[in-house]
């Protein structure tokens, strides 16, 4: 089953996406609390799928998304966007994230978003 | 266009002109790069297009026969890619038969018809239509011999589509987002993203994504695109079934007759794939806006100031009136208030009506400067900063003249021939720079040019020679040196060339921007180029005004042009060596101008500091003018000074019109420009 690397700065949020993708056969083989450190698990463990966060401290999911696409321009990201940040997902599609979930979602709604990206 | 012609003719005369312009626009926007890009190919010919159909209906043979022929020669281009060096002369027909088309269609304006002999023009094109065939492969060659065209590639990298590509079919794509997956509109935006390198041409509603509406939309009546696309359509369901949360969607085959498209789909309204996701949504939205336009005659506009005014006027006689303003009526107050209120308004909008963006005037510009340097062999490149920026349409048809004046002499005097650049260690290609923006109540326009710069010494000697001043050299600063080849017959340019030179320019330039309220001047580096700056005040008709009292008559200055009024202190104020009065305020040191004087009448105060000081807003001389008092602020519609007063008065100087008052007085408006040189 894919590999996952979860960016998030919230505890919560990382511990309810690990939780919703474990259950369905996800392995989560890191976990990052900013895009710096995202970026740097990234190089390190090579995820098949990031989840990542948008707005965070030392470096936003945007710019993560970047750094990353620089390092594998096949790389999966996923953003987790919140209601309003309309026009920085809009850039995240530009910058080449595969997809994006809007929180607060369901499991079936992020499993059934990583399954596309096969 | 004359007042009252037939509407149809109007109509035709209207949109003609709209598209030639927009002709013009494209070709010389290719010229430069030698060539046209596809879309640019696609938009000429559909301008000959409907330019032919309208010429048709309205019997104007020879419009219609012109048109006919560029249009076959643009579909010749579109089917056959043309060699780099046929453009020059294609470049060279379609401009000339522009040329004639325009002239053609004033002259229907004026109602007269059409008569300029286009025989010649269209034996050429259609010679040259085959040349083209000959010089051209045909398609079908190429497609057959794929990496012919490798090789031939050289030839035309300035093609960004391939002409095939001219026959790939429609598709219609319906799609339903997943019920609260939330942001449709990002998603949809996911989808056109994702399909952008499949297509080559994408049109999608809603057409703004990113508007927060468009979410709505989307989950009410899906998202619908209509691609051109070579792919397989089965590449294109991939596509789409990789989409995240995407419910359903559909993909209908539209037959190849443009016709299935549905209407709104004009063939400008095709996004490009070449053009970048960024610029897709503007282009879109811009063609939106296109639709909620209308045209208005001109006449009407001005019909509408005028009565605009009238109503300030009338306002003003009715509210203050002096028998009502004895009597204390409070919902008398309160309504005449709102009712001032709404005036306001609708004036504001009436002004706003009449402004157009001054972009048309400086392309304009593009097609002299292409014509002139070409014809005097020099290269300039024209740069366009702020063409954005509004004017009142009247004050825009009279700024075309003086520029185009100055565009000429920058060009002809100004820019040095490539050789002589080179020598002085300048790049061969000079620049001219067009730039307008918003100053206060004014617009600024400057035309700058890298070319030699005014001859000091030339000018001065001239102007001597001329009995135009008799200071000597030493004495003359560079502004006043300048500003002499404002003054009519000054010309210092031996050689009278077809463009400028006969030296009946700048002082005409001159009068016509002082016809709308306008000024120039100029500066000038020796070497290093000309730059010369218009002032014109944003609209003619209403202005802000503040009403100063000397002795007993009213005198108005707009209130944009007022820097602060005080109590002069009389320790600042002393007698510079010409005697001229000054007040010294806050380490500047002014001239004080006394109105009373100006005119000759006799004030309530003559000491300086019984009365008050208006220190008024200029560039490069703000002065203060002494008056009685001030009286407050009044809307006042500037009337022009009636013609026998001009007549009979040759010193108006000062004097900027003229305006009723509430109480049905007349007051004269101020020209500070004027009054203190």
């Amino acid at each position: 089953m894919a590999r996952v690397l979860i960016v998030d700065d919230a505890a919560f949020m990382r511990i309810s996406i690990k939780s919703m993708l474990t259950k369905n056969g996800y392995e989560i083989v890191g976990e990052a609390e900013n895009g710096l450190v995202g970026v740097e698990k990234f190089k390190e463990l090579k995820p098949d799928i990031v989840t990542m966060d948008i707005t965070m401290p030392e470096m936003n999911g945007l710019d993560a998304l970047r750094e990353i696409m620089k390092i594998d321009p096949t790389a999966k990201v996923i953003m987790v966007s919140a209601m309003g940040q309309e026009a920085m997902v809009r850039d995240a599609i530009i910058s080449g994230a595969k997809g994006f979930i809007v929180k607060p979602f369901k499991e079936e709604g992020i499993v059934s978003a990583l399954k596309k990206l096969g | 266009m004359v007042h009252g012609q037939d509407p149809m003719i109007e109509v035709f005369i209207y949109e003609n002109q709209q598209l030639l312009e927009k002709l013009e626009d494209i070709l010389l926007q290719g010229e430069k790069q030698r060539s046209l890009n596809s879309e640019q190919i696609n938009e000429v010919f559909r301008i000959m297009h409907t330019i032919k159909g309208s010429a048709s209906m309205m019997s104007f043979e020879s419009l219609a026969k012109l048109s006919h022929a560029v249009e076959d020669l643009f579909s010749h281009i579109r089917e056959k890619k043309v060699r780099k060096d046929d453009w020059d002369d294609i470049f060279d027909m379609v401009l000339n038969a522009s040329d004639i088309l325009k002239t053609d269609i004033e002259k229907i304006a004026l109602g007269n018809s059409p008569d300029i002999d286009n025989s010649e023009l269209i034996k050429r094109i259609h010679k040259y239509i085959d040349v083209i065939s000959r010089h051209t492969r045909p398609k079908e060659a190429e497609k057959s011999d794929k990496s012919a065209k490798a090789e031939t590639a050289e030839n035309t990298v300035d093609h960004e589509v391939d002409y095939e590509d001219f026959d790939a079919p429609y598709y219609k794509i319906k799609i339903t987002f997943e019920a609260d997956c939330k942001m449709e509109n990002v998603r949809a935006f996911g989808v056109v993203n994702t399909l952008l390198p499949y297509c080559i041409k994408i049109v999608y509603f809603p057409e703004n994504l990113m508007d927060e509406s468009a979410a709505e939309k989307i989950i009410n009546d899906g998202f619908v695109l209509y691609i051109k696309t070579n792919e397989n359509p089965d590449v294109i369901r991939d596509i789409l079934n990789s989409v995240m949360f995407l419910h359903n969607y559909s993909i209908i085959l539209l037959g190849d007759d443009a016709d299935e498209l549905p209407e709104e789909i004009a063939p400008r309204k095709e996004q490009s794939s070449e053009k970048s996701t960024a610029t897709n949504r503007p282009t879109a939205s811009e063609t939106l806006t296109k639709q909620n336009f209308i045209s208005v005659n001109i006449n009407k506009l001005d019909k509408l100031m005028d009565l605009v005014g009238e109503i300030v006027t009338t306002e003003s006689m009715v509210t203050k009136n002096p028998e009502i303003e004895k009597l204390k009526l409070e919902s008398f107050e309160k309504n005449s208030q709102q009712l001032r209120k709404l005036i306001n308004e609708l004036q504001d909008i009436v002004m706003s009506v009449r402004m157009v963006p001054i972009s048309s005037t400086f392309h304009k510009m593009r097609r002299i400067i292409r014509d002139m340097s070409k014809k005097v062999n020099k290269d300039v490149d024209l740069v366009i900063i702020g063409e954005e920026t509004e004017i009142d349409k009247n004050i825009i048809d009279s700024l075309s003249d003086p520029l185009m004046h100055l565009i000429r002499n920058a060009i002809d005097h100004g820019i040095e021939a490539p050789e002589e650049r080179k020598k002085k260690g300048k790049s061969p290609t000079g620049k001219l720079t067009l730039e307008a923006r918003n100053a206060g109540g004014d617009v600024v326009i400057v035309i700058s040019d890298d070319g030699a710069g005014l001859d000091r010494k030339a000018i001065i000697k001239k102007a001597i020679e001329k009995g135009l001043t008799t200071k000597s050299e030493a004495e003359i600063s560079d502004k006043e040196a300048f500003s002499f080849i404002f003054l009519p017959g000054f010309s210092t340019n031996k050689q009278v060339t077809e463009y400028s030179g006969r030296g009946v320019g700048m002082d005409v330039v001159k009068r016509n921007l002082d016809k709308v309220g306008g000024s120039i001047s100029v500066e000038s580096e020796d070497g290093k180029g000309t730059e010369i700056t218009i002032r014109i005040p944003l609209t003619l008709a209403i202005i802000e005004g503040m009403k100063l009292m000397v002795g007993d008559l009213i005198y108005i200055v707009p209130t944009l042009s007022i820097q602060e009024s005080f109590k002069p202190n009389m320790k600042d104020v002393f007698l510079d060596p010409d005697g001229r009065e000054m007040i010294t305020i806050r380490n500047g040191v002014y001239p004080i101008v006394r109105l009373y004087e100006q005119f000759n009448i006799e004030p309530k105060y003559t000491n300086l500091s019984d009365g008050i000081l208006v220190m008024l807003l200029m560039e490069d001389h703000p002065y203060c003018l002494f008056v009685d008092q001030l009286i407050g602020e009044q809307q006042a519609v500037i009337k022009p000074l009636p013609s026998y007063i001009k007549r009979h008065n040759n010193n108006l100087r000062g004097l900027g019109g003229c305006a009723i008052l509430g109480d049905g007085s007349i007051s004269l408006i101020l020209d500070i420009n004027t009054l203190a040189s």
